[in-house]
């Protein structure tokens, strides 16, 4: 294991690429050609909300599994993301003109904030470039003082009530509790809730997916990966190596938001509404546990973990309404008490080598420096 | 020369407590600087000031001229200035190679470091300090797999991977065995030779390896003295703040003292009949009443000091008398359980240092010799 | 000058109850450094107990029902107390160190008491017992035998499994026995009456002030001097003072840095739970009602700095003051009557809702974090920051 020379590790490494390629590949063709084909549209549609889920779950996964930041606050820019695109599903709907949920509290004109989303392409960069700045200004705001742990967390779950409220409250402005429908609006003319608009968003999602999968893999590799590793574990010490940990804590939340947008939005288009109710405390810690399940610090955890808990709630809340709370928290309990490092790091950890015990491969684990001590060596080729 | 590192009238203090107080300091370019002190001294406080950790409450830091004031940790560490942190800190998830790589990055903005690839002079250059600090076959390891002393060592590397021209490093010896602590001394040692180092440090072997030129003594957040090992050593003072009381006797004395101990260390091998001729004579000699005697029998125990040279010592006698009472303290100590060898060669030595009359030394020999025999 | 000194006292009563609910936590975070979410379903715990202790005295009759709110703040205590410890018993201490997973675990626990004051019944009751009598019953036995710490991870895992199984299947046994499974509290809101003697108000100030504001603001003086004297003046808080400063050498002085952890837990939860009796008084009270809580109190603890009880106080009077002057429109008003630009008072004017007052104030936070990132009071010296 430990003992191979830099060319092997070569080797492996790209041996490993090539699996991870194929694995990507695979399940993007499942994913996107034989799952339309053979399940209905309405499980299709759940199924593209917890993939859409699954991208807010990467941006988690990137701040806190690797660079050690919890937010309780994603749902912002979920949201923000999400009635970004409402937004111009809207107008596009009424042509640019005021959209009738105004005259209830009296609005004659258009308010200057739902000018710009007029245009889709702006919309497009918007519901990515808005959360990002929004988070990159959180994050700026906390982190140059360094605010760090539990308090950025805190303060996060803070800033999460207020835009709730905010949201909330100015019906004049965003149709307040009510929230934004899109199932009945149009894009590009054609009715969204429709099948042919639904898969197409479905599709978007898949390689949507793909896509932030690919950008976390690239963030988290090389050096900027290494230095997000290495202010999770000793910040003080990144610094006294000359760098300045807040430009990579700002970038990274920054991305992490802009990440939550896009799902935010992907998630919208595929439930019909967006309400400020997605901004309750509760769901942006969901977020965490589907990360913690899967398995923090690995990104095809985050994936995995969304998908599993998201499953299980939709079986269990349709059987057992009442049991789902306990479970969950059962879940949070378990996830954090018994496996800190989530299915996916059980599985490298331990799991590999349990199944591999059991079709008899047994491996003996010592200390790594036994591993290289040559005579250790020898004496295991005699044996 | 060039002053690296000046600290005029510095004062810390945390809600009142001063930890550093009105501490004037300065350092050459290119000098390994010991500073040593008791616990609570303001050693940590000292670095952390440099570092940019703490803001001095008065007086100013001049790196180079430059004063740190409201700077940056991160700016001060990439204008040169590298710490290494008592408890070894190292990046326990990267392998040993990737937490060297870090540090090496030549350019530690976020942009350059997300979209730049690791230059092959910085390969180079972290494949050289693999060798250098002995962690070559353990690179591809992550570093909490590591031990303690390889820590030490790989934070050390880190040290010298971020190109500082100045190193700071807090207590390199701590908790290392014997052999891992010479190992970090001569690493410290042909660091000095292209590097200004200050080096805080508890354990007083250590410091004698690698004290080459001065070394600082803090007090109570205060400098309480500066010289080279030897001066230190003597100094009342330091003695007073180390060992609790001021010494019974002048500096002058303990130097005498000392000649005795190495002589009688010059076989290797200390016999507790050699200590008591030492203590025997020197308090008989030194005390004032019998009292004393008996005290100053303790006291001087502690100041033996060991693997001192002679030739460090013996241009430090004052005059002639001086001079006497040393030869025939020597002569007796070697006298005492035969002579062997190397006692010889150390009594040689010695009488080309004191440089007396040779009919004083005749005369010296044969009194103690009659005594003996 | 009266509006404001009247939007001064509704701040300050406002302030208090802030005050009283983030008063347990500033102590478990501040001397445990435990981020406890489940913070707002202790206090929610707090008042259901005076729920069920009035309805017991209301039975009673009249004269005795005047005084229940005298026994229902010790009940209240005592039973957030005792699934506080519970809680840091049966999770945290696992924890310690480890402050985000703290986080993660109480939202767990949070979940689970909403969903437990939802559809509690005897038979939910009864089955809780009988898994608690299954499972540390088996503990129990099985540690008298001699090869405990080998086949200790395996017998757990068993025993859970084994007595989860066997009380569920009790449950959906008698689920169909209709007395046993009538929740009791059930999903909706609880309302707590008020004493005959805490009705009404006075308006010696000038203004209406309600008695239960009084009464809320002198019991939360009265917690806050009782935390006082308990940390600074007795053996114990002399004890938890010491874990604070420095855990490991407590520990080797022989201070049972367990025992000290949970009577700290305990007693933050205990102030939880008279923060719930107070909080009862003043509307109805339901599953949720914890949450409404938690994100305010936590920012009085962050403003308040970390450790000190006065910091804890000024911020919890600051914050209630603000959101009370914003969110009331009070502070609007008092600008028209100085003809203060209306450019100002607009912006007032936007603000001037409770949902929308909070808002600012989180901004304000956030600029007052700013200037000082720690808090009003934070911890100086050398090993406040590694």
């Amino acid at each position: 294991m430990s003992n191979e020379t830099g060319v092997q590790i070569k080797q492996r490494k790209r041996r490993n690429k090539l699996i991870e390629i194929g694995v990507i590949i695979a399940s993007v063709i499942i994913l996107a050609v034989i799952l339309p084909s053979i399940i209905p549209a309405f499980r299709l549609r759940l199924i593209g909300r917890f993939l859409s889920l699954a991208i807010v779950a990467l941006g988690i996964d990137l701040i806190w599994g690797y660079t050690g930041l919890l937010s309780l606050g994603h749902g912002i820019f979920f949201a923000l993301g999400g009635y970004a695109l409402a937004m111009n599903l809207k107008l596009q709907t009424t042509g640019g003109e005021l959209p009738d949920f105004f005259t209830l509290y009296g609005v004659k004109e258009l308010p200057w904030v739902w000018q710009p989303f007029n245009s889709f392409p702006f919309t497009i960069i918007a519901l990515i470039i808005i959360p990002g700045i929004v988070a990159g200004l959180i994050g700026y705001l906390v982190f140059r003082n360094r605010i760090k742990g539990v308090y950025f967390s805190i303060l996060t779950q803070a800033a999460l009530l207020v835009f709730f409220n905010f949201f909330n409250g100015q019906q004049e402005i965003i149709n307040g509790t009510n929230g934004l429908k899109t199932d009945t609006e149009k894009i590009f003319d054609i009715v969204v809730s429709s099948p042919g608009v639904q898969r197409t968003f479905y599709i978007i999602t898949v390689i949507c997916l793909v896509l932030i999968y690919l950008l976390c893999r690239w963030l988290t590799s090389g050096r900027f990966g290494r230095i997000l590793k290495a202010i999770r574990d000793d910040e003080t010490r990144v610094r006294f190596s000359g760098y300045d940990p807040t430009g990579y804590k700002v970038l990274v939340f920054a991305i992490s938001g802009a990440i939550a947008g896009i799902a935010g939005a992907l998630y919208t288009v595929q439930t019909g509404i967006i309400t400020p109710s997605i901004m309750k405390v509760a769901f942006s810690i969901e977020m965490v546990i589907w990360v913690a399940v899967g398995g923090r610090g690995t990104l095809i955890g985050a994936i995995i973990g969304t998908l599993l808990v998201r499953l299980a709630q939709t079986f269990l809340s349709e059987s057992f309404p009442e049991i789902w709370l306990f479970f969950q928290g059962a879940l949070f309990l378990i996830v954090v008490t018994v496996l800190p490092d989530g299915i996916i790091g059980w599985w490298t950890n331990y799991g590999w080598f349990k199944l591999r015990s059991l079709f008899g491969q047994n491996q003996v684990v010592t200390y790594p420096s036994l591993e290289q001590d040559p005579g250790v060596q020898q004496e295991k080729d005699q044996i | 020369m060039s002053k690296i590192l000046e600290i005029e009238n510095l004062t810390v203090s945390f809600d009142g407590f001063k930890a550093l107080n009105n501490l004037n300091f300065s350092m050459n370019t290119g000098e390994l600087r010991v500073i040593i002190g008791p616990n609570g001294a303001g050693k940590t406080t000292f670095l952390d000031v440099i570092t940019g950790k703490v803001q001095p409450t008065q007086g100013r830091v001049l790196f180079k001229g430059k004063n740190l004031k409201k700077i940056p940790e991160f700016k001060i560490a990439r204008i040169g200035i590298g710490r290494k942190f008592q408890t070894p800190r190292v990046y326990l998830n990267l392998t040993v190679r990737e937490n060297l790589d870090l540090v090496c990055n030549q350019n530690k903005n976020v942009f350059p470091t997300l979209f730049s690839r690791p230059r092959n002079s910085e390969q180079r250059t972290v494949a050289g300090l693999l060798e250098t600090v002995g962690l070559y076959s353990k690179a591809n390891l992550n570093a909490n797999l590591l031990s303690h002393g390889e820590k030490q060592r790989l934070e050390i590397g880190m040290l010298v991977a971020q190109s500082p021209d100045l190193l700071l490093v807090d207590e390199p010896a701590a908790g290392l065995t014997d052999e891992e602590t010479d190992n970090v001394g001569a690493l410290l040692l042909s660091l000095a030779e292209s590097h200004s180092i200050i080096a805080i440090e508890h354990d007083m072997e250590f410091v004698r390896q690698i004290a080459n030129d001065k070394v600082t003594v803090l007090h109570q957040g205060a400098l309480l003295c500066e010289g080279t090992m030897d001066e230190v050593q003597n100094d009342p003072r330091v003695i007073e703040v180390y060992l609790g009381e001021a010494p019974s006797i002048t500096p002058e004395q303990i130097n005498i003292l000392r000649i005795a101990a190495s002589m009688a260390w010059a076989d290797g091998n200390f016999a507790p009949e050699e200590l008591n001729v030492i203590l025997d004579k020197l308090s008989q000699e030194f005390a004032t009443n019998t009292e004393h005697q008996h005290n100053l029998k303790q006291e001087l125990q502690n100041y033996l000091g060991k693997n001192i040279t002679l030739e460090e010592l013996v241009p430090k006698l004052q005059n002639s008398t001086e001079k006497e009472k040393v030869l025939q303290l020597s002569y007796e100590i070697i006298q005492f359980n035969g002579i062997n060898e190397r006692e010889v060669k150390a009594y040689q030595q010695l009488l080309q240092l004191l440089n007396l009359p040779t009919e004083t030394i005749e005369q010296i020999e044969t009194e103690i010799k009659a005594k003996y025999n | 000058m009266s509006t404001l000194i009247e939007g001064l006292f509704n701040g300050i009563s406002i302030g208090s109850v802030l005050l009283i609910a983030a008063l347990g936590l500033a102590i478990v975070f501040g001397l445990m450094g435990v981020i406890n979410l489940a913070h707002g379903e202790l206090m929610m715990l707090g008042a259901y107990s005076t729920f069920v202790v009035q309805n017991i005295f209301k039975s009673f009759g009249d004269p005795w029902f005047d005084f229940y709110i005298i026994v229902a703040i010790p009940v209240a205590f005592i039973v957030s107390a005792v699934v506080g410890l519970i809680l840091e018993r049966g999770a945290i201490r696992f924890l310690y160190g480890r402050p985000l997973e703290t986080l993660l675990a109480t939202w767990g626990v949070s979940l689970i008491l909403q969903q437990f004051v939802r559809s509690v019944n005897w038979l939910l009751m009864i089955s809780l017992g009988i898994f608690s009598l299954l499972f540390f019953g088996g503990i129990q036995v099985v540690k008298k035998r001699a090869d405990w710490e080998r086949i200790k991870s395996k017998t757990l895992t068993l025993l859970i499994f084994l007595s989860t199984g066997i009380a569920i299947a009790f449950y959906s046994l008698l689920s169909k026995n209709s007395v046993l499974t009538k929740a009791w509290f059930s999903a909706r809101n609880v309302d707590v009456t008020a004493p005959k003697w805490l009705r009404g108000g006075t308006t010696a100030l000038g203004f209406q002030t309600p008695y239960v504001r009084l009464f809320i603001i002198a019991l939360t003086i009265l917690c806050l001097i009782g935390v006082y004297w308990f940390l600074q003046r007795s053996t114990w808080g002399l004890k938890i003072r010491a874990v604070t400063q420095n855990r490991t050498m407590s520990s080797c002085l022989g201070i049972p840095t367990a025992k000290v952890d949970a009577l700290t837990f305990a007693l933050g939860s205990g102030l939880a739970g008279i923060a719930g009796c107070a909080v009862s008084l003043l509307g109805s009270v339901g599953p949720n009602t914890g949450q409404n809580y938690i994100v305010d109190t936590f920012m009085v603890v962050v403003v308040g700095g970390v450790g000190n009880l006065l910091g804890t106080v000024l911020a919890a009077l600051g914050i209630g003051i603000l959101n009370y002057l914003v969110g009331s429109g009070t502070l609007a008003l008092f600008l028209t009557s100085f003809s203060a630009p209306q450019s100002l008072i607009d912006f007032f004017l936007f603000f001037a809702t409770s949902s929308m007052a909070k808002v600012m104030v989180f901004a304000l936070i956030i600029t007052f974090l700013q200037i000082k990132p720690a808090g009003l009071f934070p911890q100086k010296g050398r090993t406040a920051e590694l």
